[in-house]
């Protein structure tokens, strides 16, 4: 009986010491980010614009936004935005580590040049790419002028505006998608490789129908984290072109900002709608994993 | 060596090249630039090339009139208390993670995985209240307090802690070591490694932190870096000397700790490559 008594208290200080460890942690966890993810969507439910009390108002906040044409414009601009820089940065980056995926001396150097816009802040890639986009003398139209085109006024161009923002958010980040390819790559064994020369494949067959199939898990992360990562850009967009012009670049965040501290439940509303379309990938990994654990 | 290698090596090269101009020739551009007066920056006048022409003028006006020194501050004050804020939270937080049993474990390993996927654009309005609530708007706690724990650093620390051989702890629990200490003098020596990635990681992050600090502070004395350069490029729209010096000097550091820590990043950069 003492035994067991002695057993629980020491259950009971282990439980104690191991919640002393773990509170310093998670109360900054819970009150600067659980606490406020559900007050984003408690909020979405009210009509407040900071000043005064807020207003219980239902679904009105959903209604209109399903109404805005606003937002339908900010969700097809975040998708073709997604599509976009996901398969253009999925491309240079499987590119890229195929490329670098051999024991040459300046492999390391490329990849730490690629590796440069990563560690950047996104505001100062993007104040540098709009001095590129310069209508005239801008780096950009320069070089497209010495193959004889004439380049647009990017970023005031209603057409060009979006992928001239696209390629600034390839060029920021394709270097991590492509570090992650490369490990992906680089443990695949010798000899499966060497087994499929000898059986006769040439190089784009044993890439194609060997290794890349073999990269199963690296595609899968670096697919998710692109969807991700686009469902939510605002940085590179707000400092380019502010979803400009007429809206062209108008990304949801882009959209929502504007109105986070005039119209809070409005704001509130977009935000857990987003919060929704994020979670759509993040499903789609958890699946795929759970099947392949199968 | 066949023809068909050597048109392939040379094909290689080329792609390399092309990927080293791609990544590299926007920071070239930008480095020259940041040297030339606003004549030769402007429209069809625009020689970044002008050697003749190259002044530091742009990098001492822009520390001089438009309170750079000031964001620079800012900036470096709170990434350092937010890096070893982490340091200290995420550690104390992946301890017993790692190598306890304690009642609500699974809840709080999955309330540490499930931050990690928490846009922190969702939470924009309600920290904004929030901050308002407490009277910290406007001020170095509403910079810093978001920050101070990291859910991708507890897992990444768990992740190493439970890859150390428990053997280590329990020759320090011989000894008469508590717990912290073993933390201390056991678990952490074992994984610099990950501490230098975590602090590179969590470094680079706070230091280009933008959408939250644009909201939290409205003083001009209490802009960090990343929302001093925005202010100046909405108010003086093409100001481009300044700015291309204020965006040199913005980099400097991250590109400098990257001289030097390229491990550190490379690890981290594929380990935390979701922000949180």
């Amino acid at each position: 009986m003492a035994e067991r008594r002695g057993a629980m208290s020491a259950r009971l200080r282990e439980n104690g010491t191991a919640w002393l460890f773990v509170l310093p942690g998670l109360i900054p966890l819970v009150a600067f980010l659980y606490w406020p993810l559900g007050q984003a969507f408690g909020l979405s439910f009210f009509q407040w614009n900071l000043l005064g009390e807020p207003r219980f108002v239902g679904l009105l906040q959903y209604e209109r936004l399903l109404a805005s044409s606003t937002f339908h414009q900010s969700l097809l601009v975040t998708l073709v935005y997604t599509v976009g820089v996901s398969v253009t940065a999925y491309a240079l980056s499987l590119g890229t580590a195929v490329l670098l995926n051999r024991a040459w001396r300046a492999v390391r150097f490329v990849r730490t040049v690629s590796l440069l816009p990563a560690i950047i802040p996104m505001v100062v890639a993007g104040v540098v790419w709009k001095f590129i986009f310069e209508p005239t003398g801008g780096l950009a139209n320069q070089t497209l002028s010495v193959f004889g085109i004439d380049g647009p006024a990017w970023l005031q161009h209603p057409v060009w505006a979006l992928p001239a923002v696209m390629l600034v958010s390839v060029w920021k980040d394709f270097g991590i998608y492509m570090l992650v390819l490369l490990g992906g790559l680089q443990g695949i064994p010798k000899e499966i490789d060497e087994a499929a020369a000898i059986d006769g494949a040439n190089g784009w067959q044993r890439f194609w129908r060997v290794k890349f199939p073999m990269l199963g898990a690296a595609n899968l992360f670096v697919l998710v984290l692109l969807i991700f990562n686009a469902f939510k850009v605002f940085d590179q967009v707000w400092v380019m072109t502010e979803g400009g012009p007429g809206n062209a670049t108008l990304t949801i965040i882009t959209f929502l900002y504007t109105r986070l501290l005039t119209d809070v439940g409005f704001a509130a509303a977009g935000t857990t709608a987003l919060f929704l379309l994020v979670l759509i990938p993040l499903t789609l990994q958890l699946l795929a994993r759970r099947k392949a654990d199968r | 060596m066949t023809a068909a290698t050597v048109v392939r090596r040379t094909l290689a090269i080329l792609a390399m090249g092309a990927i080293v101009v791609f990544a590299g020739a926007p920071f070239v551009w930008m480095l020259l630039a940041s040297f030339q007066p606003l004549p030769n920056l402007l429209g069809a006048q625009m020689d970044v090339f002008a050697f003749g022409d190259a002044t530091l003028d742009n990098y001492v006006r822009v520390v001089t009139d438009r309170g750079y020194v000031q964001w620079f501050a800012n900036s470096a004050l709170v990434c350092v208390v937010v890096v070893a804020a982490n340091l200290v939270f995420d550690s104390l937080i992946a301890y017993p993670l790692a190598r306890m049993r304690f009642a609500g474990q699974r809840v709080v390993l999955l309330l540490v995985i499930a931050a990690i996927m928490i846009p922190a654009q969702v939470i924009l309005v309600p920290l904004y209240i929030q901050m308002r609530d407490l009277g910290w708007l406007d001020s170095y706690l509403a910079l810093i307090a978001p920050y101070v724990v990291s859910p991708t650093g507890i897992f990444l620390l768990r992740q190493t802690f439970v890859t150390l051989p428990k053997e280590l702890d329990e020759a320090a629990f011989i000894d008469g070591a508590s717990r912290l200490r073993v933390l201390w003098s056991v678990l952490i020596p074992n994984s610099l490694a990950m501490y230098g990635t975590l602090a590179v990681l969590k470094f680079m992050w706070t230091w280009g932190e933008f959408a939250w600090p644009s909201l939290a502070v409205n003083s001009a004395s209490l802009r960090t870096i990343p929302v001093g350069l925005a202010g100046m490029r909405s108010q003086f729209a093409t100001e481009w000397d300044l700015l291309m010096a204020g965006s040199v000097l913005a980099i400097l550091p991250v590109v400098i700790l990257f001289a030097f820590l390229q491990r550190y990043f490379v690890a981290g950069l594929t380990s935390g490559a979701v922000k949180g």
